[in-house]
């Protein structure tokens, strides 16, 4: 009885010297900063990063100076308190979103034939090439919301894909996962994409689809940045780095499929500010302001885009932006 | 030709998964890929030979000269966590590259019930000091083949149309059985 305690507890304790001591001799010495960095990091271990999981990317940054912040994950908060724990500033890039660029729901396109293989978007493009008639269009069997590592994907009811906007950290992975190349990062501050990658010309294209871009060119006339590109055999295509968020693409689409990653927030004119000068009636794009001269102007939230060419214009900063 | 016949007789006849079934936890749990299941099976052969070399010497060393036997599995579980943790401690120190290979398995097959089998079996068996050793690595290298081999065949799962009562854990439980049989074709290969 005594002799097994004795034996147990001291195989325990000599166990627990050595451990402890050896905890301290062969401690490995790392950089208090690289576990704050961790801490501040995403912990998806996605590897959009190119580096093998969050723990490698933080070794890296904290150890090379001339290291960039490659994390797309990364938000602004975290980069900052990251810079803050580094003590340089990291510029990273602007924050990403994905965007689905298709908008043919089955009520809207053709299948060639019936699919009845594994719910993989992959495994279905092997199958001839899949059996949406639209050879650009998206499958929706749910690949990219199957490999989102942030759960920022879901399959809506209407069979395609959404990006729910909170969520979604701009890792990239439903790019790589789609095999018709359909989601696009584009920057997260409301910009504009075009639902639609179609090469077809618009008499091939309309059969199969009914929201398809039919390379009207509309849009690209209207642009006032000119960030708007389109020919025959190309889908429209917002240039982000000019696209200035005025929206006016959304107003005059046939077929509706531009839309905005955040809706930005429709303008108001303060009664008190506005001295009726009229200009922001001029500039309206969509004649969604009006008034009298000298008194103050009006919105018509019902038409009005939320362009924001108005805000800049008025020279007595009376229009805002209403938060939505 | 004893040595050569003690590693086939453990790892192939009986084989530690496959015979005994001992260690089906990590062969469920990590067969889902052939790079960690080559990863968990090099850490087993680590940590099953050098386990068997601290029990035998605490078996032999202490519990025997006390007449402690019945404290055998206790003080077993006891010095193969310490060790193993003492291990890890020292790799990821001397050798960063090996921690980055084994790093987490190790902690996971502390208690792992082919460890402790192994250490268990080697003084039931009545083998000497290098004939345990010898033994474990040749236990832990069935083990490690018989992970590979599973992994490999749940990577085939992937690609083919398994009726949906089976998919996941079912189809795996009936091929681990099928491949466990086709191991009783190695019985009466040794003795």
């Amino acid at each position: 009885m005594i002799s097994s305690i004795l034996l147990l507890g001291g195989i325990g304790f000599l166990a627990a010297l050595i451990l402890g001591v050896s905890a301290v001799t062969f401690a490995v010495k790392m950089d208090p900063r690289e576990q704050a960095v961790l801490e501040h990091l995403p912990g998806a271990n996605c590897g959009a990063c190119g580096y093998a999981g969050c723990a490698a990317f933080a070794h890296e940054i904290t150890t090379n100076a001339e290291a960039e912040m490659a994390c797309p994950a990364v938000n602004e908060e975290a980069l900052q308190a990251i810079s803050e724990v580094l003590g340089r500033t990291l510029g990273g890039s602007a924050p990403l979103i994905a965007c689905v660029r298709c908008k043919g729901v089955p009520e809207q396109t053709v299948n060639r034939y019936e699919y009845v293989g594994p719910k993989d978007c992959r495994a279905a493009q092997l199958v001839a090439g899949g059996s949406k008639g639209c050879r650009y269009g998206c499958l929706g069997l749910g690949t990219c919301e199957a490999v989102c590592p942030f759960a920022a994907i879901m399959m809506g009811e209407d069979g395609l894909p959404h990006v729910i906007e909170s969520l979604c950290t701009g890792c990239g992975k439903c790019i790589d996962a789609c095999p018709r190349s359909i989601i696009q990062l584009i920057p997260r501050s409301g910009n504009y994409y075009v639902g639609c990658i179609s090469k077809d010309i618009a008499k091939d294209m309309k059969p199969l689809c009914k929201v398809g871009c039919i390379k009207c060119g509309i849009c690209a006339d209207i642009c006032p940045f000119e960030a708007i590109t389109v020919s025959k055999d190309a889908s429209a295509v917002i240039e982000q780095s000019k696209c200035n968020r005025c929206g006016l693409c959304v107003s005059v689409c046939p077929t509706g499929i531009i839309a905005a990653v955040r809706m930005p927030g429709k303008v108001r004119i303060s009664p008190e500010k506005c001295k009726g000068c009229s200009i922001c009636e001029q500039v309206c794009p969509v004649e969604a302001i009006s008034g009298k001269v000298k008194e103050p102007y009006l919105v018509n939230e019902g038409k009005c885009i939320g362009c924001g060419l108005c805000i800049e214009k008025c020279p007595a900063d009376a229009i805002e932006r209403i938060i939505s | 030709m004893y040595y050569i016949l003690l590693i086939v007789g453990a790892a192939l006849v009986n084989n530690f998964v496959l015979a005994r079934f001992l260690g089906i936890c990590p062969f469920m749990g990590v067969s889902k890929s052939i790079d960690t299941s080559v990863g968990m099976s090099m850490a087993v052969i680590f940590v099953m030979t050098l386990a068997s070399f601290v029990t035998w010497l605490i078996n032999f060393y202490l519990l025997v000269p006390f007449e402690l036997q019945y404290l055998q599995t206790i003080a077993f579980i006891l010095v193969i966590a310490a060790l193993v943790q003492l291990v890890e401690m020292i790799i990821q120190r001397v050798s960063p590259p090996l921690y980055q290979a084994l790093g987490i398995y190790l902690p996971l097959i502390t208690t792992n019930c082919a460890v402790l089998g192994v250490a268990i079996l080697n003084i039931q068996l009545g083998y000497n000091l290098l004939d345990a050793c010898i033994f474990a690595a040749g236990a832990a290298l069935g083990f490690g083949l018989a992970l590979v081999i599973f992994a490999g065949m749940r990577e085939g799962f992937e690609l083919n149309n398994i009726p949906e009562a089976f998919r996941g854990t079912p189809i795996a439980l009936i091929t681990a059985g099928i491949l466990s049989l086709a191991f009783m074709g190695f019985s009466g290969l040794v003795k």
